[in-house]
């Protein structure tokens, strides 16, 4: 639940409260008003009636009875009640079609020490349209209240949250590995330009870090080189001296194939630190098909020599632009990590359709762990020739250029496919 | 001939010389900008390896200043940045070729070979070890006047083992040449074997001396 929606709820739930309540209250409050009102109408009429009565006491109190209109009614009594009550009925008019409501006074008083009954009644048709009428008026301006507080609570929050919001989609699109520091905008709610502060601080440190961390990489690969060289060269040299023995030579050889791996690894970290460092930055228009096949030309012999079955498909010249060294060390990892992790006498197929290049080949009859299928120093064969980078850096190119490289076991082959449709989505 | 090694690294242009100055060429070094340009000045030689990161200033400046001056050395860089903007540059400067470090010291002894010979012996290209002859720019190979039918990569081999005669090549200087930085595409040495060994028959096939020696862990020779 959003926040906004939770604080506009508890409001609502108040408002909702209030209104349910206070209506009702309203209603009642104003009826008894009312009818406080009009039973001191009623007993002031009762005193005017008495007072003229007296005043013509001289003449027969009935002979006047037409001068009181037809809400008084005078009747004589057997005996006297010294109280007065006041009471509500309902009552069919003529005038009215539906029943009416009607404040009775009825009090007895003396007239020459004869006990009459006098009846005085006051219709209450406009009293309740009254009623009504301020109820209504007072649930429309509470809803509209309830809503226009709703309305501008939203909108006050949308315009409040804004900074929030726009900070938040900065920070999703933040890549900790991205050349750029993070931009966010000022915001002059406290709150925000803190929030703002520590994010941009953290954000810049992170990157700080990592790309120190790359050039550390970068650097130590450099700085690497001339000692690495410094060793091959004196091996060499050592391999040129006489006489030696056997176990001597054996000793250089083996030293000089892990100089060698060292080497190797040396200048593939180099090559994942340029990718990161995103220095490959020429494109061109180039013939996927063209590359491919140069590269199995390479590594013709390789292919022979495990006698693996080569089937190619090249049919459709697809044609991507990509910066061609990329081009040919991502078809060259594919390639040769076919050819390495292959059985003798096993399969490599080698297709290239709608924009999908797929390389398949034989080997371990299990389906490779996919979760670690593309980190560092993953490797699933004991070769010593393989350094564990490769699909790495496969999938780094991969990554730069918007394709997608999936990888599949089928029918007892590992399949991987880069799919060069840059529309795709990494899902299909 | 004269060659000059411009590197800041004492031991590595040590091992250079030492290596090229078995086969007979005058090593001269210089381990910073200034003095390589001093010798640049005052003498003239037949190969320069440069390297480009210099404590005192860029290789590529020493190459611009020989170009201004029409100097015709062929230059080799040998630098510790392998990018290809480096590479670029350095050709586009008018260096002969580039030789990214760590480096194989036979393939080096193959590269400053190869462009001494360009620069030196320019409509001599053949190569004479005996009975054997090896046309650089026809890329033919005969034996006693008689033609020998190499395959492509038979040729670079034979060609880089006599660059490097009477040294010991090793097995991972002969595949990194062969393959280029396809090497690890193979599980083993196998495939350098088999092109040894029919090269090697192929040239006595034809009645050549058997030069080409297996030294025992390590790797081949050349032997004449």
């Amino acid at each position: 639940m959003k926040l906004l929606n939770r604080s506009i709820q508890s409001y609502l739930l108040y408002a909702v409260g209030i209104f349910i309540i206070s209506v009702p209250l309203f209603y009642f409050v104003i009826q008894q008003i009312i009818s406080s009102d009009v039973d001191k109408a009623l007993r002031l009429q009762k005193t005017e009636i008495v007072k003229r009565i007296e005043r013509i006491s001289d003449r027969d109190p009935f002979a006047v009875l037409d001068a009181f209109g037809p809400d008084i009614i005078f009747n004589r009594l057997q005996s006297y009640r010294s109280y007065d009550s006041l009471y509500t009925i309902q009552k069919t008019d003529a005038a009215a079609q539906h029943p009416v409501s009607y404040r009775i006074l009825e009090s007895n008083i003396l007239i020459r020490g004869l006990p009459y009954k006098i009846v005085v009644q006051n219709s209450l048709v406009s009293s309740e349209d009254l009623i009504r009428s301020i109820v209504l008026i007072m649930t429309v301006l509470l809803v509209l209240i309830i809503a226009g507080l709703l309305l501008i609570n939203r909108r006050l929050s949308k315009k409040l949250w804004l900074p929030f919001n726009k900070t938040l989609s900065q920070l999703q699109q933040f890549r900790v590995d991205s050349n750029e520091p993070i931009q966010l905008q000022k915001t002059d709610i406290d709150e925000f330009s803190d929030l703002n502060k520590a994010i941009g601080t953290l954000s810049e440190n992170n990157r700080r870090l990592y790309v120190l961390q790359k050039e550390f990489t970068e650097n130590a690969s450099h700085e690497m080189q001339t000692p690495l060289a410094v060793l091959q060269t004196k091996l060499e040299l050592l391999m040129q001296t006489n006489p030696i023995t056997a176990e001597q030579a054996e000793l250089i050889g083996e030293l000089s194939n892990a100089t060698q791996r060292m080497s190797r690894l040396n200048k593939t970290l180099l090559l994942l630190t340029r990718l990161d460092n995103n220095q490959f930055t020429e494109r061109e228009a180039i013939s996927l098909k063209d590359i491919t096949e140069k590269i199995i030309h390479q590594y013709s012999e390789a292919i022979a020599a495990k006698n693996l079955q080569l089937h190619t498909n090249l049919a459709e010249p697809v044609y991507c632009k990509m910066n061609k060294t990329l081009a040919e060390i991502l078809v060259g990892n594919l390639l040769s990590n076919a050819i390495r992790h292959n059985i003798p006498s096993g399969k490599l197929l080698v297709t290239l359709e709608q924009q999908v290049l797929t390389v398949k080949n034989s080997g371990r009859a299990a389906q490779l762990d996919t979760s670690k299928i593309f980190t560092r120093f993953q490797k699933n064969s004991s070769d010593n020739n393989s350094i564990g980078l490769g699909l790495e850096i496969a999938q780094k190119i991969c990554v730069l250029n918007n394709f997608t490289l999936q990888y599949s076991f089928q029918s007892g082959l590992h399949c991987f496919a880069v799919n060069m449709n840059q529309s795709a989505s990494p899902s299909s | 001939m004269k060659i000059l090694i411009v590197e800041d690294e004492p031991e590595l242009s040590k091992s250079i010389a030492t290596y090229l100055g078995s086969e007979n060429y005058l090593c001269e070094t210089a381990s910073d900008y200034k003095s390589a340009l001093d010798k640049i000045e005052g003498f003239d030689y037949d190969c320069i390896l440069l390297d480009i990161t210099l404590p005192d200033g860029s290789g590529l400046n020493i190459l611009k200043h020989l170009k201004a001056n029409k100097k015709t050395e062929g230059v080799i860089i040998i630098s510790a940045k392998n990018a290809i903007d480096d590479r670029i540059a350095g050709l586009n400067l008018g260096a002969d070729d580039y030789l990214p470090k760590p480096f194989h010291l036979s393939e080096l002894g193959a590269r400053v070979a190869a462009i001494i010979r360009r620069r030196k012996f320019d409509g001599n290209s053949i190569i004479q070890l005996n009975e054997l002859n090896i046309d650089t720019a026809a890329k033919t190979v005969t034996v006693h006047n008689k033609n020998v039918d190499l395959t492509r990569k038979e040729y670079d081999l034979l060609l880089y083992l006599a660059f490097n005669k009477n040294k010991v090549i090793s097995k991972n200087a002969i595949a990194e040449h062969l393959t280029r930085d396809d090497a690890d595409v193979f599980d083993n040495f196998d495939f350098i074997y088999a092109h040894i060994k029919n090269l090697k028959k192929k040239l006595t096939q034809a009645g050549c001396t058997d030069y080409i020696r297996s030294v025992y862990g390590m790797g081949y020779k050349f032997d004449i």
